[in-house]
């Protein structure tokens, strides 16, 4: 079933500069989501408050988040995949892995 | 001398039948403590959150073997439920040692008060099952007495006496005062044997009875009244009997000083400062 | 139309309490035994001995007196076990507060202080009921920030709903403080570049470069706390990206200076001060510091508060303030609905600190939330793992 721009979910975009956004409520697979006007369909479920990447971001890349760098990514991510721990690591605070 | 105490399923024997009332995290203090209210006793603490590595095993494994020692009859943990030390974790830690445990978590629930009226129902219906329970005669090796004191002439010939009758003396490596009661009490212990020194007079512990006795006059002037008994400097070997006969009235539900003035002191041993 | 009490020292509360406080653990019993006879009573219970020998001492003792001579407190009794624990009570009179001191040794027990000290401080209670509010300053308002569990709208809601009413206090003349140093990881080079002057920006950056070494010498793995589990679940994948949004709490005012644990600023502006991310710890060091409200804001909701100071809890997301209704106070969750900006929120926090500040109870001082944390900066790997 088709969802029209109306019916789509909404991601929040803190600063123009970022590459993920905050989903307001729960997007699941394959949902239209809304991002400062733009359209985006995504490619995984992103629970409320997760992050969902607004382009794709290779390996080694930056997660950028209210203009700064909040993550790298450990992983090659695609445009409209859920970004969170199992996919980003702290460029400040690897530590131990235990 | 005759030891009464109520036995486990796992034939260890509680000095005590408590429902131990467990927040574990201090964000679930107020809760844990107005649940505890009427016929529990609350460990109320600082800890549970913004802990890492070993720090957060030690602690899970300290509040699993406080919850789980025989002097408990029952537990309820109370969660926040964004805590590092998980309540949910703890309680299933808890049942997979064998205690009787309960659950309630303040997010859950919607809420303090939520928690405080669904967690006085869970008291309300542990304590009549508790209450059923009763002591029965056991032998003396039953009884494992903690020690909380650096070990002195004194603390050496007590402890000879009580091994002489079949109680198993528990030592402890911490710090003594409330961190070691947590130490030997996780170990095991029913009973805790306080030795005062200066930098370590009489505090209580809501998980065993902490007998405090001193052979140092001018400590036990300063605080008589908080004390359990003065041991005779010049009568060591009959001190140390009398002791050891009181510390077995104690485990048959004497109480102590520090049980009558509800003194429930806590000290958590630490590994690593919070972040 | 700000209102409050006026101190001895000239330090303004918004509050009046009798406060009774253990000098180590071997007091709580007593401290508590007087606070079930004279209910309208503060009392706080502790883990400290009181070891001389304990490398946080100065610390410690520094928390314990400045928690003491909060002007939120009225009158303060201090119990120790012997004579020398006066220390603490005269730490607290160089302060310019009024104090009273009991030991258990002058009484040999601790129903026996307890008895001695009901009458004195139900007098106290009386006493302070003569003392009338008076039109305060609001230069002398010192409002701590705090968030605890944080989720993702932390720092998309509530922490710059907040940070634009630190702003306004800021430009009025008034002291907020911003702490949660390992909660600040990633965005003090932000509050660096708003250092009234290099000697503080210096300090910003040092505090956080502090923690991270302490941290690398400890060898742990911080992401097991920082973020939390809590955090997690809420979206927070990193500690910089806690860290941005925790930050916003300081809004964009000039960072005018750094302080220790428990540091009462020297002046007035927005400061940082060094504390732990733990709740507790935090909001301790905050009031030991001087603050008479602290503003709290939250994502999974918690119910905690201070003993001696209210604490305005504000949620991230409507769905909390829902959830948890009788524990939070406002709903910075408006702004996410649309029916609310950054700004008018950021207008309702600062009433609400006003009326507050006035007398309204917080969910917290109603609920009678009153945890309390000494606070340790060392650490010890002991053997005691070994034993278990």
């Amino acid at each position: 079933m088709e969802k029209s721009r109306s019916l789509a979910k909404k991601a929040i975009k803190m600063d123009p500069k970022d590459n993920v956004a905050v989903a307001i409520s729960t997007i699941e697979k394959g949902d239209i989501v809304e991002v400062d006007g733009t359209l985006i369909t995504s490619l995984d479920r992103i629970p409320r408050g997760h992050k969902i990447a607004l382009t794709d971001i290779s390996t080694g890349g930056k997660i950028i988040k209210y203009g700064e760098v909040i993550g790298i990514a450990q992983a090659d991510i695609k445009a409209g995949a859920h970004v969170h721990v199992h996919n980003v690591v702290s460029a400040r605070l690897p530590g131990k892995t235990s | 001398m005759k030891l009464y105490g109520y036995v486990r399923g796992d034939g260890r024997v509680g000095a005590r039948n408590h429902i131990l009332v467990l927040p574990s995290v201090v964000c679930a203090d107020l809760a844990a403590q107005e649940i505890a209210k009427d016929g529990g006793v609350a460990i109320i603490h600082q800890h549970g959150c913004a802990q890492v590595g070993d720090d957060v095993t030690n602690t899970e494994q300290i509040f699993t073997k406080l919850a789980s020692n025989p002097n408990v009859g029952a537990v309820i943990v109370v969660s926040l439920g964004c805590e590092t030390i998980g309540g949910k974790k703890l309680s299933h830690l808890i049942a997979d040692v064998g205690q009787r445990v309960e659950f309630v978590g303040i997010q859950a629930l919607g809420g303090t008060y939520n928690t405080i009226r669904y967690g006085s129902q869970i008291l309300e219906q542990l304590k009549k099952e508790l209450d059923l329970e009763q002591r029965k005669e056991v032998s003396l090796s039953s009884f494992l007495l903690g020690i909380d004191g650096e070990w002195s002439h004194v603390v050496e010939e007590v402890a000879k006496y009580a091994e002489e009758v079949g109680i198993k003396i528990i030592k402890g490596q911490e710090k003594v005062g409330p961190l070691r009661h947590v130490e030997v009490a996780a170990m095991g212990a029913q009973v805790i044997l306080s030795f005062a020194t200066r930098r370590n007079m009489p505090t209580g512990f809501a998980v065993c009875p902490v007998f405090s006795v001193t052979d140092d006059q001018k400590l036990y002037d300063a605080l008589e009244y908080d004390f359990d008994m003065l041991i005779d400097v010049e009568n060591i070997e009959a001190s140390a009997t009398t002791v050891v006969e009181r510390l077995i009235d104690t485990f048959n539900g004497f109480l102590t000083a520090a049980e009558k003035r509800q003194s429930f002191d806590f000290a958590l041993p630490r590994l690593a400062r919070s972040m | 139309m700000l209102s409050g009490y006026r101190r001895e020292n000239g330090w303004w509360g918004v509050r009046n309490h009798v406060l009774i406080m253990p000098v180590s653990v071997v007091a709580n019993a007593a401290v508590n035994l007087i606070g079930k006879e004279v209910k309208a009573a503060v009392t706080v219970n502790h883990e400290w001995d009181a070891d001389p020998d304990d490398p946080d001492f100065e610390r410690i003792a520094r928390t314990l007196c400045g928690f003491a001579s909060n002007p939120n407190v009225a009158f303060s009794l201090i119990v120790g076990v012997f004579e020398e624990d006066e220390f603490i009570a005269e730490r607290i009179r160089q302060m310019g507060r009024e104090t009273y001191f009991m030991y258990l040794g002058k009484y040999k027990g601790s129903l026996q202080l307890a008895q001695a000290a009901v009458p004195l401080v139900q007098d106290l209670v009386e006493k302070a009921k003569n003392i009338k509010r008076e039109a305060m300053p609001i230069e002398e308002l010192m409002v701590g920030l705090e968030c605890g569990g944080s989720d993702a709208f932390s720092g998309i809601t509530a922490n710059p709903a907040l940070g634009a009413a630190s702003d306004k206090l800021v430009e009025l003349g008034a002291t907020t403080i911003l702490a949660e140093i390992p909660e600040l990881i990633g965005a003090e080079h932000l509050l660096a570049a708003r250092a009234v002057n290099e000697e503080v920006a210096k300090a910003v950056l040092d505090v956080i470069s502090r923690f991270e070494e302490d941290i690398r010498r400890l060898g742990v793995d911080v992401r097991g706390a920082q973020p939390s589990p809590g955090n997690i679940e809420g979206g927070l994948t990193t500690i910089e990206e806690k860290s941005l949004g925790a930050a916003k709490k300081g809004g964009s005012a000039p960072v005018s200076g750094v302080v220790e644990f428990a540091e009462r600023p020297s002046a007035h502006g927005l400061y940082i001060m060094d504390t732990p991310g733990h709740d507790i710890e935090q909001m301790v060091g905050m009031v030991a510091g001087g603050c008479q409200i602290v503003c709290f804001t939250t994502g999974r909701g918690t119910p905690t508060g201070s003993p001696i100071a209210p604490c305005i809890k504000i949620a991230t997301n409507t769905e909390v303030f829902n959830r948890m209704h009788g524990d939070i106070d406002l709903n910075a969750g408006t702004i996410l609905d649309g029916e609310d900006t950054i700004h008018s929120v950021g207008e309702k926090i600062f009433e609400e600190i006003i009326r507050v500040a006035n007398g309204k109870p917080t969910s917290s001082e109603i609920r009678g939330n009153k945890e309390f944390a000494i606070s340790r900066s060392w650490s010890r790997m002991s053997s005691l793992v070994s034993v278990f």
